[in-house]
């Protein structure tokens, strides 16, 4: 089993994907450092101040005066009113939320990638795993050496997991040593408030808690290395049952899409919260932002995304060991 | 007699309604060079599929060294080489590397036997790049090689020549020879080709259609008349 892992694992590198997606994620977090130090270095123009508890008072300020708008939808109301609660209670707690340095970044990156960005970064890598050696023709190699065609899509799955934690691990390391250029790498320890339950449109504070930032950075990379994991699954599957890696990347691509649009606009379609595309904000329990659909909680999500990916991994050994090869 | 090292028994592939193979049966002795002639779209790399076990047969059972493929599937492959349709491998990797990935899998190959192979097929200059540079005959060239890496006791060949200049289909016609008749390896190669056919096998099966029209040793053919009149009377009925 370990020679085929090592094989499979010649083959990502020879098909230079990992570079790529490295490259990528690092050209990204360029951009976005640049583009906060920027938005850091205008609210202080603006507000003539370095103190963050000014910075944190306008701000709900400012989200106050535009919840004033008559033109804005109920949904997003409760969303910035849920924001303005939390960023009162930073501020009661005399706890600066976002502390300037390299791990807020990090956070504040995870974040908002583990709907979209790192679902894709992982699907450029899963979504031709299998499909690739049938479009050029070497599964027929691959599949009259005398090794069962489970251990064979085994040693695939098993280098899909090896590259999503080394995905998820180098955009720790780059978003780290990138952003601390700007902001410095300090902040390891900077307390994060977790633990706001959203019911009912209402920000509960009853059960928060405060953890250093490290720990709270470990929890938020758990549950992103969790969803790339299921995303790699699903996209490992397609990758079984069509010929075409385009294909397959095109149905995923799709559905990741549609899952950020639907997360934004489901909430009256209750059955949506099956679909594993509205669960894939999982880091959002932890910031405590209002779910997509009332009722969805981490606990929720975990076990949807669990139950598509036992799925779809069934359905992929079950398929391979029996399809006909062309 | 001896154990047949290939045995195909009333075997039937159909795919949705079409029958593609219709009931075929014929078995290839110890060191018999054997051929599958047909014209394209007979079905010979349908049941050359079979019996790499790339497909499973609608019907019936094939043996290799007395093992069933698809019950044994282990057994049954682990002395098969193999080129099924083109000699596809990794163009992203370079030859050694593809070389090194089929060793790895089948186990029992050491460095000596690579370098050994890969002087043997005439790739010792190219075989550190990428297998994208290669030209179609180099690719032949390294599907052979990977074919006959772990010294299988059957060699199968689909259409083994296309993509070969003469000198190439020469050489490969003595190889194949040599393996067959001095190590006793069992050789089984398809072609539309028939005079490439009438030099290189001791015995044929025509097929057409999916069927098997006739199975002759070479000497019983080449007697009365030369092959290619005799395939076209045999497929003209
Ligand atoms: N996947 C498939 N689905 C349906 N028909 C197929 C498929 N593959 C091959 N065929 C048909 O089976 C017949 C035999 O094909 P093949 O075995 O490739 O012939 P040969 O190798 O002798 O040229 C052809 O008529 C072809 O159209
Ligand atoms: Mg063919």
């Amino acid at each position: 089993m370990i020679n085929l892992v090592f094989n499979e694992i010649t083959k990502l590198l020879g098909k230079r994907r990992l570079l790529v997606v490295t490259l990528i994620m690092a050209m990204l977090m360029a951009v976005f450092t640049y583009a906060q130090a920027k938005e850091i270095e205008r609210t202080r123009e603006r507000l003539g101040t370095e103190d963050w508890r000014t910075t944190l008072q306008q701000q709900i300020i400012d989200t106050q005066n535009r919840l004033g708008s008559t033109r804005i939808s109920d949904e997003w109301r409760q969303t910035l009113q849920i924001r303005i609660a939390q960023q009162q209670y930073y501020l009661d707690n005399d706890i600066n939320p976002a502390e300037p340095g390299a791990p807020t970044f990090l956070r504040g990156f995870i974040e908002n990638s583990v709907q979209l960005l790192l679902p894709l970064m992982v699907m450029v890598i899963a979504a031709d795993l299998v499909s690739s050696e049938k479009s050029l023709g070497t599964i027929k190699l691959l599949l009259t050496r005398p090794v069962k065609r489970w251990r064979i899509l085994l040693s695939k799955y098993i280098t899909l997991i090896l590259a999503v934690s080394f995905i998820i691990f180098i955009f720790g390391l780059l978003g780290y040593l990138i952003s601390g250029l700007v902001f410095g790498y300090k902040g390891w320890m900077a307390p994060v408030i977790s633990g706001f339950v959203v019911q009912g449109g209402e920000l509960d504070t009853a059960s928060t808690f405060i953890i250093p930032q490290w720990q709270y950075l470990l929890m938020a990379f758990g549950l992103a290395w969790f969803v790339s994991i299921v995303v790699g699954t699903l996209s490992f599957l397609l990758s079984v049952l069509v010929r075409s890696t385009a294909a397959g990347m095109g149905i995923m691509l799709a559905a990741l899409i549609s899952g950020t649009i639907l997360s934004n606009m489901v909430s009256s379609w209750e059955a949506a919260k099956y679909l594993f595309m509205v669960n894939l904000n999982i880091t959002s329990y932890l910031t405590g932002q209002s779910p997509p659909i009332e009722g969805m909680t981490l606990g929720f999500s975990v076990t949807i995304l669990t139950i598509w990916a036992a799925v779809a991994l069934f359905l992929s050994f079950f398929v391979f060991t029996r399809q006909d090869v062309y | 007699m001896e154990r047949a090292t290939v045995q195909f028994d009333k075997v039937t592939k159909k795919i949705g309604k079409k029958t593609i193979i219709d009931e075929i049966s014929f078995s290839i002795a110890p060191g018999e060079v054997f051929g599958l002639l047909g014209p394209n779209g007979a079905g010979k790399t349908t049941a050359l599929r079979m019996l790499t076990g790339l497909m499973k047969p609608t019907k019936g059972d094939i043996r290799l060294c007395g093992y069933s493929i698809q019950k044994d599937f282990e057994k049954a492959i682990q002395h098969v080489g193999a080129i099924i349709e083109n000699p596809d491998l990794y163009s992203y990797l370079t030859g050694y590397q593809n070389l090194i990935h089929f060793a790895r899998m089948s186990g029992k190959v050491n460095k000596e036997r690579l370098t050994e192979i890969i002087a043997l097929v005439g790739l010792a200059e190219a075989i550190n790049d990428k297998v994208k540079t290669y030209s179609l005959g180099m690719r032949q060239r390294l599907g052979l090689a990977q074919a006959l890496l772990h010294s299988p006791s059957l060699v199968v060949l689909d259409e083994p020549t296309n993509g070969l200049d003469p000198a190439g289909i020469g050489e490969l016609r003595q190889y194949l020879k040599k393996i067959a008749h001095d190590e006793g390896v069992t050789v089984l190669v398809s072609s539309h080709l028939l005079s490439e056919m009438e030099l290189l096998c001791d015995g044929i099966a025509i097929i057409q259609k999916g069927k098997i029209l006739q199975i002759q040793k070479m000497q019983d053919i080449v007697k009365n008349s030369t092959l290619e009149e005799h395939f076209l009377e045999v497929t003209d009925r």
